[in-house]
This record gives C-alpha cells, structure tokens and sequence, in this order.
C-alpha cells in the first residue's frame, strides 16, 4: 500500500523515510557493532574458554575462569581476587563520598561570585578536567616523594616513616582519586547549585533551622539531580581506574583494573581477563540499576 | 546566594589549590637545572629547548620518541575525531529526526550510552580480543595506529551523538516547517538551514572528541604498536624507568595546551550561546 | 497601494481561486483532533479560524498548508485537489505562531530564502525583497539577525518572508500571540490594510474574539473539532447560533427558556420572541449593550428588578442585576448604584433565539 505521510514538513512515505534513516543511521551503527557490540560479544564468549599453554586461546566451554574469580583457584579458596572486586568497590565509593563533601563548598562558592567572573572559576574546575590524567597522576608521585613538605610533615607527625614516600599505598591511591574526580562532581553539582531557589534557604534560616537541618532539608533536595550525575560520573570510571592504583597503589593496593590489565601483560591469560572484565561489567551495571532506581534521566553531558 | 559561611569560601580555595598543586610540582620541576632528584639547582629552560632539539638533549633518543610521539598523537587525534563527528553527526541526525520503533530506539540509545558508562578499560579489553580475531582476516587490525585509531573513534561516536542531539532537540520541527513552506528541497534545507544551525553543536562535539582523544591512555595502551606511542603513553613508560626533567617540560607544555584548548571552546560555546 | 507581482511559478497562480476543505478529518491515534471539516473561503477573502485552544483550528491550518495529511476529505484550491501536495510545492504560505525566523541568516536572506530555493535570478530576488521590505516598512533591519530584532520586528519580517513568495493563500498562525496588547491593536489594523491592498487570502487562527472581530471578513467559530458557525464578524455576534457562540465572541446574557406559544417562558418573566423557537425547552441571549434601562415599564418584555453590583468603565458602566444575575451596558449617567430598582427592557429584536 502507498501510505503517505508528513514529516517535519516533507511529504514522505514510510518506506523512502526509513530508507533515508537508514542511510544515516548505518554509518555510525555498523562501526559500534563491529567495534563495541561484537568485541563485546567476543569478550563475554572468551570468558567461557581456556587458555593454553602457551597464552593461547582453548575454545573450550568452560565455568572455570568465573569460579577462579570467585576464589577458587588451584591451591582451593582463597579471598584474593574478590578482595580486590571489593575493594575496587570501596574505593569508588569512598572517592565519590569525598569528591562530594568538597564539591559542595567549591560549588557554592562559584555560585556565589559575581556572575561575570563566575565562568572564570568554573573554567579553573574545567581545566584539570580535560588536563591528562597520567600527568596528573605521576604529579603526585613527585608531591608524595619524601623530599617535599607533605612527606617530612606525615613523618614529623608519625604517620609515615622518616625518609619514605607516601605512595604506593592506599592514601596515594585515594588523594589521586579523589583530584582526579573531583571535577566531574563538581560540575553537574554547580548546574544544580546555580538553579537553587534560595528563598527555601532563607525561609529554613528564618525558622531557625540549624545549618545540618538547612542542608538536609532544603539544600540537599534541590542539588540531589546534580548529585546523583556527579556521583554516577565518578564511582563507575573509578571503580575501573587503571592508572591511578598502577602509578600510586602499587603492588600493596590492587584494584580490578590493574588485575585485567596483569592478565593481558605478564600472566597472558585473556579467559581469565575476560572474566574479569565481565564481573566489573556486572558491578557497573548494577550501580547504574541503583541510580536509575532513583529516578533520575541520566544526562552525562 | 547571600551569607556563605567564610569556611566555605576557605575550604573552596584550599580544593582549588589541590587540583592544581600537582601541576605546579611538575612545572616548577621542569625548569629545575638538576637532572636526579629533588634538590633545587637553579633555574633553566633547557628541558623545554631538549625537547624541540635532540642536539640539546641529553638523552637525544628520548627527544626522538617524544617527537615522533607527538606526530602520532596528533595524528591519531585529528584522524580519530574527524572520523567520529561525521560518524556521530549521522548518527544524532538519525536517532532525532526519523522515526524508530520503540524498540528500535531503545536499543539505539543503549548502543549509545554503553560506551559513555563502561569504564575504558572494558572497551580496551574488548577491542584486544576482537583485534586479534580480526588480525587473521587483515593487517590493518594489527596492534596499532589504526587500531587506536579505531578504538578512539569507538568511544568518541557516543559523545559527539550526545552533543549534536541536544543542539538538535533545542531546534525543534518548526525551522524544518518553515523551510519546506518556503519551497526548500531536502538537500537544500540540509545545506542552508540543517547544517549551519547544526554547526556549533558538531564543533562542540568535535573539540569534546579531540580532547578525549588527547586524554586517552587506557585505550592506546592496549591498542598501541611497538612504533606507534603517543605522549601520554611515553610519559607513563618513562614514570616506571624514572622520571627526568625533560618528561615534566613535556607535561607542563601538554598542560599549557590544555588551558589553550579549554579557553577556546570555552569562548566558542560562549559566542554560539 | 498597487502593487505588481511577477509570478515565479505561472502552474501555481493559474490555479488562483477558492480554497475549499472538504469533509476533512484528522485523528491522531485515539484522538480525533478534525471530526469532518468543511469550508469555503472565497479568493481575496480574510477568513478567520476562531476557537479555544484544542479546537482543531491550529490541526486545519497545518492542513492546509501540507504539515499535516487529513485522515480522510480533501483540500482544493481553486478546484485542484492539493491534498496530496508536498508543503514546498503549494503556492501557500505560512507565518508560524514562533515565526521560525532563521536564526543563522540576515533579515534580508530570512526573506529571500523561498525566492533562492526556487533559483529565482539575484536581481529579482533583490527587486522582490526590497519591496516587500518596503511595504512592511522594515528595510532598515536588512542587515541585522533575528536575535537583535523586537517581537513586532520579528513578526513583520515573518510575514515578508511568506508574502515576497506572492502566495496564493497566506496562513497566519496566532502572529500576534507574542506581542503585547498595544502593539497588537496597531498590527491587527495594519494586517487588515496590508490584505486589502494585496488582495491575497489570509487565513487567520487565533482565540482571541477582538482580534477575530477586527481584521476578519468571514469567522469561523470552531470547537471540538467541528466549525459551530461560519459568518461575517457581525453575523456570528449579533446572531450566534449557540450558547458557545454566543459566549465565546464578548459578553452574553443566556436566559434558560421554555416555548410558550410564539414567545417563552423564562425565569424572568414571559417574552416575546423575534421568531417562535424550534426548541421546547432552550436559549435565549442578549447582549448587554441591547439591554434598555427604561424609566417605568411600558408594554412588553419589560421587568423590574434591582442593582447587585456596578463597574464603572469611563465610558460606561456595566451592572449585573437581581433576578437572573442580568448583566447590563448602559450609559455612565446617570451612575447606578447597588440597591437601585430600575426597570429593564429586552427589546424582542435584540432577543437571540439559539439552537440549543
């Protein structure tokens, strides 16, 4: 049948619509299908083979590189790699909970600047933002080496031990974190901040509300949008993170990316990476579940 | 906006001043005349010219990986992103201006928010996998310039789409209307009217891409050849062996073509607003 | 003001003539925005579509100008079908409610953008626009964009851009909704000046009475997706066919009335009627300017009653009185006050008998 009909203001057909669509559709489709939905697919299918003696990949069904990721390995359970699963989560999550506690002042602050040089403070958050993050990462090797004031100060204090530097370790991996992903907090944070309706504030002041009650009664609600984008935006790459734990966590502090990337380098184990890969997959998936349950539109730009 | 608290304003300075700290150890470092260690010997700018000039150099194979690093970064950048704003461009016209299937649509837009949320590292995993597959059938898939190439226009697609897509939702039908009222073709429409409303959403989009490009590291870490390092890729070899001044002259330039670049998309998005 | 108008495309003004919509439906979905649509509007006609929002006016309008395909009936003009006819090709144009200037172009390409889509010759794309510019008086904005003009500015140029093209009908799409009140007066009359001088069809939608009323040769009053009345702007006023009707276009009294003999019985008393209703039970209304105050009550369709409120209006006074919440226009001396007894007059000619 030749239905016709109106689109945009052209007079069309279903048929010579949907064949223009495809035309720009097609392009961009078949490239994410080639290179992200089959090596996708690939990845999952390499998870439920072997590897051979040699790094090979066995085509083999098998359940065993999940059950290793589980624990057991050759010499029986042993908590390792769950180990680091749970504390690529941690970290994620202790990262997000402090880029936020200073987000908050550093959004209010910018909000609060007059408006003409306001965009100058925002582009001072922009810059480290799009500034590479190895450079940012192996600057604070050189912040942390024993040489310079932080350093000597943890050792003056007892906190770390005179002469030694402050990574690797768990502190480095965190401070790293933490002003890597601080701008992606306290970007979509300052969009909420700047919208807020600030007579809430004042009427909650009025009440005599105490500065906690008038946070979490009136300033909370409204920034929340802006929050949960900031907090999404940073524990999902963090919990991945790559080369923050491999330049300032070391050896001592694993995360799970550090343990794909061990499995593609020296171990050259791909069944066991993929595997890998599939359970931060899962973790990811399920911390975009929690957050879309809260009801936000997920707008990441 | 009235009455903050003075520790707001203290604590907001003081976060400032830890994002920007590690930068500054790097600057101050790259213009330190000594070679090892920490020590302050003085000041100089030989490390930046070491780096325009082997003949300076005091590691001359080290300035000619930087530079041939520089060509390659570069290259895989400007290929990478002209690739993924065409690509993306297409693909935001489509998903906004035809009609999908619901089901359609839903899956179109989880092809296009899966690369936005998975971390990198997946995507890099994958794509190792998928390559070596791949490798049987061509060389171009050896690891590579065209692989990272491939994997940066992967990951950029997503964000140029998202970008062009929003500048297209704020036009609305009524221009297309309008244009087809007054006796415009479709290609016309689309050469006079579509594509130059379009343009600063897909310069917005292509300045994004260009930058995620220049700030990968996961991806060409895993996709990179023997012959083909970028400069991000070097900066992390040369933290394992050590790290010389000539590395934080490097960095402290790389920085200085971040502020330039982000000043300038600044005032581009500024002029188009 | 005469005017000369090479045409550009002879097929399309060799078609000049009535536009005429046929049986026209539209649904969207479940919704049934157009429930069987006719009109005639003859050529050179201002006909205006007059409704509430959601009355189907906007829906016939796309129409007609090919945005939209009816579910079923068809459009003529001048006894072609165009029905089918893609929007870039009918000789019809439109001045959108937002005006959808082009932001990216100058003044003058916003104008000359459908004479360049046709190939027409620079120097008559140049002679063309600098006429239309002309007749609307905005040639001194040539040179700017649409963000630097006001929303007056912006309307007239949104009408030379549709009217350089000599359209044969030009739609208008509640143009005036954007401007505020005074400036809307001034353009309502320069809109119905322009139409005379041009002799082009208008098609006019909007839901605001006044202007209907002002620039209008013939209304079409429309609810629900159905025309109610079609009529010049005195005949839908002074003699509306519904109770919508006459509610819709300025004030109204509605009397409930029952048939008694050739007049009616109501709860203000028995009336006379211009014509014996069709209805037993129904409407009745009257304006409140043909409302008389009369000193004593003389003959029929007179009743006494009492003044509830006054509003003092400068030039007049209106009152609403006791019984029946009557609502009256009279002059302002001498001044009404609440508690007054007056005695009132419904003169039999002023007296609506409406359908329902």
């Amino acid at each position: 049948m030749n239905r016709v009909l109106v689109w945009y203001g052209e007079l069309t057909t279903p048929g010579a619509l949907s064949r223009r669509g495809l035309l720009f559709l097609l392009p961009a489709a078949l490239w994410l299908m080639a290179f992200l939905v089959l090596p996708s697919l690939a990845l999952v299918a390499v998870a439920f083979a072997e590897r051979g003696t040699y790094g090979e990949v066995v085509w083999t069904f098998s359940l065993e590189n999940l059950r290793r990721l589980l624990g057991y390995g050759l010499f029986g359970w042993s908590p390792d790699n769950l180990l680091i699963l749970g504390r690529s989560v941690w970290v994620a999550f202790v990262t997000s909970l402090i880029a936020a506690l200073l987000a908050y002042p550093l959004a209010f602050f910018i909000a609060s600047r007059p408006p003409r040089t306001r965009y100058l403070w925002l582009t001072l958050v922009i810059i480290p933002f799009w500034t590479n993050l190895v450079i940012r990462t192996y600057a604070w090797q050189l912040l942390l080496s024993p040489d310079l004031p932080f350093a000597q100060v943890a050792a003056a204090l007892g906190l770390a031990e005179p002469g030694a530097a402050l990574y690797p370790g768990s502190f480095a991996v965190y401070v790293g974190m933490v002003s890597a992903f601080l701008p992606f907090m306290v970007l979509p944070l300052y969009s909420s901040v700047e919208r807020i309706d600030s007579s809430l504030i004042e009427a909650a002041r009025d009440l005599y509300a105490s500065r906690a009650r008038v946070f979490f009664q009136a300033i909370l609600p409204q920034t929340l949008p802006g929050l949960t984008v900031g907090v999404i935006l940073t524990f999902i790459p963090a919990m991945g993170m790559f080369v923050i734990p491999d330049l300032l966590g070391g050896a001592k502090y694993l995360l799970v990316g550090n343990l794909i990337q061990q499995q593609f380098g020296a171990s050259r184990d791909w069944p066991f990476a993929a595997a890998i890969s599939l359970g931060l997959m899962a973790l990811t998936l399920v911390a975009l579940r929690v957050y879309r349950r809260s009801g936000k539109d997920v707008d990441l730009v | 906006m009235s009455r903050l608290h003075p520790a707001v304003g203290i604590t907001a300075v003081l976060t400032l001043a830890f994002l920007y700290l590690p930068m500054l150890a790097v600057a101050v470092f790259s213009v330190n005349e000594t070679r090892y260690g920490m020590s302050w010997g003085g000041f100089t700018w030989k490390w930046y010219q070491s780096l325009f000039n082997p003949a300076l150099s005091p590691d001359p194979k080290l300035t000619e990986t930087i530079q041939a690093a520089f060509v390659t970064t570069m290259v895989l950048a400007v290929v990478s992103t002209l690739v993924a704003t065409v690509l993306g461009t297409l693909l935001a016209i489509a998903l906004e201006r035809y009609p999908w299937t619901r089901r359609a649509r839903a899956f179109l837009d989880n092809l296009l928010y899966l690369p936005v949320v998975t971390p990198d590292i997946i995507l890099a995993a994958a794509l190792v996998v998928a390559f070596s597959v791949l490798r049987q059938a061509s060389s171009l898939f050896e690891l590579g310039l065209p692989a990272m190439i491939i994997g940066h226009v992967t990951f950029q697609i997503a964000f140029v789409a998202l970008v062009v897509q929003s500048r297209l939702k704020s036009l609305g039908a009524d221009l297309d209307e309008a244009a087809r009222d007054l006796y415009a073709s479709y290609g016309y429409f689309v050469r006079r009217v579509l594509l130059p409303l379009l343009a600063p959403g897909i310069v917005a989009g292509a300045m994004l891409a260009f930058t995620l490009s220049l700030d990968d590291f996961v991806i060409s870490f895993f996709t990179a050849g023997p012959d083909s390092q970028t400069l991000p890729l070097i900066i992390y070899g040369s933290v394992r062996r050590g790290v010389t001044p000539q590395i934080h002259a490097l960095s402290t330039l790389i920085f200085l073509a971040t502020v330039i670049l982000v000043l300038l998309s600044e005032r581009l998005t500024r002029r188009s607003a | 003001m005469a005017v000369t108008r090479p045409s550009v495309n002879p097929q399309a003004r060799a078609a000049t003539g009535t536009l005429a919509v046929e049986d026209v439906v539209k649904r969207f979905g479940e919704v049934t925005a157009l429930g069987g649509v006719s009109l005639e509007i003859k050529a050179g006609e201002f006909f205006t579509l007059l409704g509430p929002s959601g009355c189907g006016k906007t829906t016939l309008l796309r129409i007609i100008a090919g945005f939209e395909l009816p579910s079923a009936g068809c459009v003529r003009l001048g006894g072609a079908d165009i029905t089918g006819m893609p929007a870039n090709q009918r000789p019809v144009n439109t001045v959108f409610q937002s005006y959808a200037l082009f932001p990216h172009l100058s003044v003058f390409e916003n104008v000359a953008f459908g004479l360049r889509s046709r190939r027409v010759p620079q120097a008559e794309v140049q002679k063309r626009v600098e006429m239309v510019m002309g007749m609307l008086q905005i040639e001194r904005f040539m040179a700017r964009y649409p963000h630097q003009l006001s929303g007056g500015q912006k309307q007239r140029v949104a009408m030379a851009r549709a009217l350089v093209n000599e359209p044969q009908v030009l739609l208008l799409d509640e143009p005036m909704s954007a401007l505020d009140a005074k400036l809307r007066a001034e353009v309502q009359v320069g809109l119905r000046r322009l139409q005379r001088s041009l002799g082009t069809t208008f098609i006019l939608v909007t839901h605001d009475q006044d202007e209907a009323m002002t620039v209008s040769d013939r209304i079409a009053v429309m609810r629900e997706g159905q025309v109610i009345q079609v009529g010049t702007p005195e005949e839908v006023y002074a003699r509306p066919r519904t109770c919508f009707v006459a509610e819709f276009l300025g004030a109204a009294n509605l009397i409930p009335a029952r048939r008694e003999g050739g007049g009616a019985e109501t709860p203000l008393g028995p009336l006379e009627l211009p014509a014996p209703p069709r209805w037993e039970q129904g409407n009745l209304a009257i304006r409140p300017e043909r409302v008389e105050l009369v000193p004593d009550p003389r003959g029929h369709n007179c009743l006494r009653a009492r003044v509830r409120d006054v509003v003092y209006r400068g030039s007049h006074q209106e009152a609403w009185l006791e019984p029946g919440g009557l609502r009256v226009r009279a002059a302002a001396h001498p001044a009404l006050r609440p508690g007054q007894e007056v005695v009132v007059h419904l003169p039999k000619e002023a007296l609506v008998v409406l359908d329902d």
